[in-house]
């Protein structure tokens, strides 16, 4: 099977793409189990961000290398398999590492098969580009996704726990605000993050607009 | 064997590179996930030790040993780390082998979820001297002050727990009062705004202890002098010989499996249940 | 098209009477209210005072600061937000510390009305949303009672109304040792029948002389306030009317099968939110449905709710969710109970002939 060849030279915007134009959270809104399950320390979502990105560079690295190889109609299968892989080897070295952190993700971590984000990246870029390009991209779209998940996280640990990577704050007798740490906080900052987001974009694509003159008075 | 034909898609390659490739990216994949595990899993069995002994140690002050048992109405055995599922009392003993005490796991329904605590049951003054939540989901900012009010934690600190003359049961019931109200000895003073989990607390203890504690006064004597060596295990001693298995870590197989499977949202359900029917004993005894 | 100057139209009788605006309504809805805050004012002294001013200057200051954010012409004037402010103000407990009341004015108002796009478009009542924020925020002082006619209510303030930002309330037990020597149950008297299964007698749960949120204890005033407001007819009476009979009745056959564990119907009618809930929470515009089926429906609804949270709920009080549910359910149930317009085939019919054809 002839792979496209229409691979762009690896630049600076393949990196940046996942962190900020196609952020997988902000823009793609894909990931979001995790993002609202286990964001509510800062450690738990870079815990969580960090996890992810490797199972999305090994995943990547591997369905990049063997495109040509993999046949199209089990693609799917093979793609579980390597991802479900990556996940076990996650999933094991978070366990033997600090079972606070494992207990703290809980069932989390498995469902890190199931991150629409890794698959999507895995079907719609490494099987088609070359492993550069790919590792590149997932660099970037894992940094993306743990930046997203870190700041739904650090909001609410700052607010639901008055601490900042379990630094005190505001001194003993601050007030929990018990809503952030419950999952309805996870709807309420990430939609905060999304509104932040957008006005950003709009107020860019305006501007540019305006630079076009498309808005001339 | 002949592939049917399909006129309307590209030409289909033979089944048997189909499998072949799936099957060659499952071997490298199981031979992936075998030797993880296997590098892992003295880690991962010391990281639970580690877990079990500290709460054990914070609930039986001055215990530095400790022994699993099962005690039930068959009678008092040791169990091993490795059937560590199947203990239900932990002895723990002090530098000399004197018995400091014993840690039973109880639990009952919370606010949100399944509280499950330890405490520590000192036969010699017959109550509790330690006390530890191990698992509870309960509201953050309020029912979650089980886990760290002073006020509430000093509870635990000589709650009376003697049996009736009998020895079937607590001469007096542990009972939750409101915030101030605290009496007597076998009381449990409650948390304000946090009454559910505060009597959920005291009725784990109360049925756990109900039930335990007649048990435990018959085997007493041979808890105080037959540390059974088999179990028996220093805390700064030395390593177990062969690495325990933990029911927890699944063979590596098996926990693919279960990685695959959470594809298919019925599993996922079923895995739910199946964490939820594992719950200790005690829930299902809670109930009764 | 050119517009055309000064074109006037004299036309007989019939005349169109010209609708009431907007900020009239509103307007007569805030006189509506001010009894019910006056009379909060007397229960509960400076604390209840404070907390209404707060309430009412974040919502405002919230409304105009996102217009002017947004460019657009400040719609502070249409009196609906000061309604909101008074409403969540008068829905929080008279202790509840004033930063934490800003907090949840500040949420109901930009989450429950501005990202909506404002007036007219919110999908819940926003006091009732940052009621809700803050009744899962700040659980415990918000259910933190503190005694009505406290002596030296109208000189000082309840400890914990003055906590400062970000901090836990601060503890009212002295306050309270000083103000109501003999003891203070720190209940209202739905938290009183449901955990203690004590009944308060029915005069003071009318006149309001009992603990609650600082502006629902006087079922007798809110009523009275709603009465004005029906008779002016700038709010919607049926809606009021459906939800106080269906918690009646229901309430009602509760008692009538098992007196001894369920509130007889007239507690259940005059305790707690249901009175202000019902008269000016559930009649929010907005937030309710339209059509002249749809409003009984909604009012049932809402009644149903009230009654099963209360009874067999983990919480005393259900009227704020019952509402915001209803508030959620209300363009579904627009949507289902539109009228057959005059003329047209109904769906039997439609049904019928679609078969025959």
């Amino acid at each position: 099977m002839p792979a496209p060849k229409h691979d762009a030279p690896v630049s600076l915007d393949t990196l940046k793409a996942g962190v900020w134009k196609e952020n997988p959270v902000f823009i793609m809104l894909l990931g979001l189990c995790p993002a609202l399950a286990v964001s509510n320390t800062a450690v738990n979502s870079l815990a969580m961000g960090l996890a992810s990105t490797f199972v999305l560079l090994g995943a990547s690295f591997l369905i990049s290398l063997f495109r040509n190889v993999i046949p199209k109609q089990v693609r799917i299968a093979s793609y579980i398999i390597i991802i479900a892989t990556f996940v076990t080897v996650v999933d094991y070295t978070i366990h033997a590492l600090s079972l606070e952190l494992y207990n703290a993700l809980g069932a989390f971590i498995q469902l890190i098969v199931v991150n629409c984000m890794i698959l999507g990246r895995c079907e719609a870029y490494a099987s088609k580009h070359r492993v550069s390009t790919t590792m590149v991209n997932a660099v970037g779209m894992g940094a993306g996704f743990t930046l997203a998940l870190f700041l739904v996280g650090s909001i609410r640990e700052i607010l639901g726990f008055g601490t900042f990577f379990g630094i005190p704050l505001f001194g003993p007798d601050f007030q929990v605000w018990a809503v952030f740490i419950l999952p309805p906080g996870g709807f309420i900052v990430l939609s905060l993050w999304l509104v932040l987001f957008a006005a950003i974009q709009r107020k860019r694509d305006r501007m540019a607009a305006g630079k076009e003159g498309a808005y001339g008075s | 064997m002949s592939v049917e034909p399909t006129s309307h898609t590209p030409p289909m390659p033979s089944s048997g590179r189909l499998i072949l490739t799936l099957a060659i990216i499952a071997m490298l994949s199981g031979f992936t996930v075998v030797l993880v595990y296997q590098v892992t899993l003295d880690p991962i069995a010391r990281n639970h030790r580690e877990a079990l002994e500290k709460a054990i140690f914070e609930v039986l002050p001055g215990a530095t040993a400790r022994v699993n048992y099962r005690l039930d109405d068959g009678g008092l055995r040791p169990v091993s780390d490795r059937d560590l599922d199947e203990a239900n009392m932990f002895a723990g003993y002090d530098k000399e082998g004197r018995l400091v005490g014993v840690a039973f796991e109880a639990a009952a329904r919370g606010y949100a979820d399944i509280i499950r605590v330890l405490y520590g049951y000192s036969p010699e003054r017959e109550c509790v001297i330690g006390y530890t939540v191990l698992q509870s989901a309960e509201t953050p900012g309020l029912g979650d002050k089980i886990e760290t009010d002073p006020n509430f934690l000093a509870n635990f600190d000589g709650l009376d727990m003697r049996l009736n003359v009998e020895q079937t049961g607590l001469k007096h019931d542990i009972e939750a009062v409101k915030p101030g109200a605290k009496a007597e000895p076998w009381q449990i003073e409650g948390i304000a705004g946090a009454t559910v989990s505060s009597v959920a607390v005291a009725r784990a203890l109360r049925e756990n202890a109900n039930r335990m504690l007649p048990l435990l006064i018959r085997h007493l004597d041979e808890l105080k002098k037959n540390p059974s060596p088999t179990s028996f295990r220093r805390m700064e001693g030395e390593a177990p010989a062969e690495p325990d298995a933990y029911t927890d870590c699944l063979t590596p197989c098996s926990r693919l499996g279960r990685t695959l499977a959470l594809h298919s949202l019925e599993t996922v359900v079923g895995i739910v249940e199946g964490e939820a029917s594992a719950e200790p004993d005690e829930a299902k005894g809670e109930i009764v | 098209m050119k517009a055309s100057p000064q074109h006037i139209e004299l036309r007989s009788s019939p005349h169109y009477r010209a609708p009431d605006t907007v900020d009239v309504i509103m307007r007569n809805v805030v006189y509506a209210l001010l009894p019910v805050c006056v009379f909060a004012v007397y229960l509960f002294g400076l604390s209840a005072l404070a907390l209404l001013v707060v309430c009412v200057a974040v919502c405002v200051g919230t409304e105009h600061l996102f217009c002017v954010w947004a460019g657009k012409r400040s719609t502070v004037g249409d009196w609906s937000v000061v309604i909101t402010g008074l409403l969540l103000a008068l829905t929080l407990p008279p202790a509840f510390p004033l930063w934490m009341a800003a907090v949840s004015a500040f949420f109901g108002v930009a989450v429950g009305k501005i990202f909506f796009g404002g007036l007219g478009y919110n999908v819940m009542n926003p006091a009732l949303v940052g009621r809700a924020f803050a009744q899962a925020a700040f659980t415990l002082p918000m259910t933190t009672w503190s005694p009505p006619r406290a002596p030296g209510r109208f000189t000082e303030f309840i400890p914990s109304t003055l906590t400062r930002p970000f901090m836990e309330p601060v503890s009212i037990d002295q306050w309270l040792d000083r103000v109501v020597p003999d003891g203070f149950a720190g209940a209202t008297p739905l938290a009183l029948m449901k955990f203690a299964q004590t009944p308060t007698d029915l005069m003071p749960l009318m006149v309001g002389t009992i603990p609650g949120c600082a502006g629902e204890t006087s079922a007798l005033l809110i009523f009275i306030c709603g009465l004005y407001l029906i008779f002016r007819k700038m709010m919607d009476g049926r809606i009021t009317f459906s939800i106080l009979l269906t918690a009646f009745l229901l309430s009602g056959l509760f008692y009538w099968v098992n007196p001894d564990v369920y509130p007889d119907p007239l507690f259940t009618l005059f305790s707690g939110g249901l009175m202000l809930g019902a008269v000016f929470m559930a009649t929010d515009m907005v937030a309710s449905p339209e059509t002249r089926l749809g409003v009984w429906v909604y009012g049932i609804l809402i009644g149903v709710l009230v009654v099963i949270i209360r009874l067999f709920g983990g919480l005393p009080e259900g009227v704020m969710y019952a509402i915001l549910l209803g508030n959620a359910a209300s363009p579904l149930i627009s949507r289902v109970t539109q009228p057959r317009i005059y003329g047209a085939a109904g769906k039997k019919r439609k049904k019928k002939e679609n078969n025959a054809s």
